[in-house]
């Protein structure tokens, strides 16, 4: 079994900066106010790094990756 | 200056003397020289006796923390006796849950996709001011630049005539430039009654622009009222112009000095969306305020109903919990890590409208420009002023623009 990342984004903290996807576009997905629509998504194979980095950029620190073992999400 | 004696509440140990009005004045690059003053001489959290006497919060992590418990350090005008004005400015003026309806009302129009809708007409407002300077030689970048490109958004977001500048950045130069309550609170009301003019046509004839939005949009169920309808309108005013022309100016400013960054651009425009967070980060204006709801204790520091606390946005940038080399400048930096726009409830509903507006002015301006710097003899004089400004850029550039 891999393992893949996957998006946990606590949305009562997103205040809808955007910057996730400013900076990591492939990886996440906000609404029509820029606000987070990620939470529980599965990053895609190889774009580990991009994620990590969206996730870096969040100013209020709302999004985590969390490993899990493919196939379990 | 009016100074004023310490609560008893504060501990000696956490006075501090900051005018942050003030501190500008005399320096080069304020954001990163009282960055690192305040990291030598002052505590964390800092009372001053200054401007009426409030806390300063200097680092990134508290301000994180303390903006995201609006219950305890509230934005309403309740607990905040320099901030009686009328209208309340909102949403900054409300707390949650109000806050989160007027928000709604905001959000709508200033989200980033409908912001990208007006990139078109925006570029075409820069390209038309930038080509009436062109030809010159030279500018005052301040008025003539900084200051006429957000109005002119503005009048355009609010369907007004491009006559009304000059009354209008008066009013907004009195509000920004004077720490006095009493002188800020008729500036604020000589604004709202400006917008009060403009709703006052737009009930009649509702178009697409941003105040017949308002008119037509609901709080709670029911319509706005009059004093909710002119404070949305008046902090929209107040809040996209100084602020904007600040940050430009500050940019601008750099760019003359640091011809190699600039270099940087001009060969390799695709770089500027990159280059604009790191230029933001390094160029904040604006300290928001918020005012203790009760008694209570934060990091051990005891805080009492009313106090005031001003959140240093521009010196964050230089937290090395946020950015490594915070002070280095390095407009390929991976991520610009900055707290300019705020967080929390209250983070900046014009930060997508205002990052367009820095990135297409500098792509407009790399295309015009591929040489410019400081006047020589020149100066660049930080105004004394609640948004930290620059009072003056005066530019040259060779005569004919990009084509000499």
């Amino acid at each position: 079994m891999s393992e893949r990342l996957v998006v946990r984004v606590d949305r009562t903290i997103c205040t809808g900066h955007s910057l996730c996807v400013m900076r990591a576009p492939h990886v996440f997905r906000v609404d029509d106010e820029g606000f987070s629509l990620s939470d529980g998504d599965l990053v895609p194979t190889g774009l580990e790094e991009e994620a990590r980095f969206g996730a870096r950029a969040c100013p209020e620190g709302a999004i985590h990756l969390e490993t899990v073992e493919s196939g379990s999400e | 200056m009016q100074q004023q004696s310490i609560p008893d509440h504060v501990p000696t140990g956490l006075v501090y003397d900051f005018d942050y009005v003030n501190a500008p004045v005399g320096c080069v690059h304020p954001q990163y020289e009282q960055s690192r003053k305040l990291k030598q001489e002052a505590p964390e959290i800092f009372f001053t006796p200054r401007n009426g006497g409030h806390w300063v919060v200097r680092r990134a992590a508290d301000a994180v923390e303390m903006f995201r418990r609006p219950e305890d350090f509230s934005s309403a005008p309740e607990y905040n006796n320099q901030r009686q004005w009328k209208p309340a400015l909102l949403p900054v003026q409300s707390d949650p849950p109000a806050h989160a309806e007027y928000r709604k009302v905001l959000g709508a129009f200033f989200a980033p996709g409908n912001m990208r809708k007006l990139e078109d007409e925006i570029r075409e407002i820069a390209s038309g001011i930038l080509d009436s300077i062109e030809q010159n030689g030279g500018c005052e970048f301040v008025t003539e630049v900084g200051e006429v490109f957000p109005i002119t958004i503005f009048l355009r977001l609010v369907d007004a005539p491009l006559e009304d500048r000059k009354k209008l950045l008066k009013l907004a130069h009195t509000f920004t430039r004077s720490p006095d309550p009493q002188g800020r609170a008729k500036a604020v009301a000589g604004l709202a009654e400006y917008i009060r003019s403009l709703f006052d046509i737009r009930r009649e004839n509702p178009g697409s622009d941003v105040l017949s939005q308002f008119v037509k949009s609901n709080f709670n169920g029911r319509p706005l009222n009059r004093d909710e309808e002119e404070g949305l309108g008046t902090l929209l005013f107040l809040a996209g112009l100084d602020t904007v022309r600040s940050a430009m100016s500050s940019i601008v400013a750099y760019l003359a000095r640091n011809p190699e960054k600039y270099a940087q651009l001009v060969e390799d425009p695709d770089l500027i969306p990159n280059a604009v967070e790191e230029l933001l980060r390094i160029s904040g204006t604006s300290m928001p305020e918020r005012a203790v709801s009760h008694d209570l204790e934060y990091k051990g520091i005891e805080f009492r109903r009313g106090d005031r606390i001003y959140f240093m946005l521009p010196l964050m940038s230089f937290d090395e919990e946020l950015n490594e080399d915070s002070e280095e400048v390095n407009l390929r930096r991976e991520l610009s890590r900055h707290l300019i726009f705020g967080s929390g409830p209250h983070r900046c509903a014009g930060s997508h409208l205002a990052r367009i507006e820095v990135r297409i002015l500098l792509e407009e301006w790399v295309k015009r420009f591929p040489k410019f710097s400081l006047k020589p003899g020149s100066v660049v004089r930080m105004a004394s002023s609640t948004v930290w400004t620059p009072e003056a850029v005066e530019l040259v550039w060779p005569s004919g623009g990009a084509q000499s």
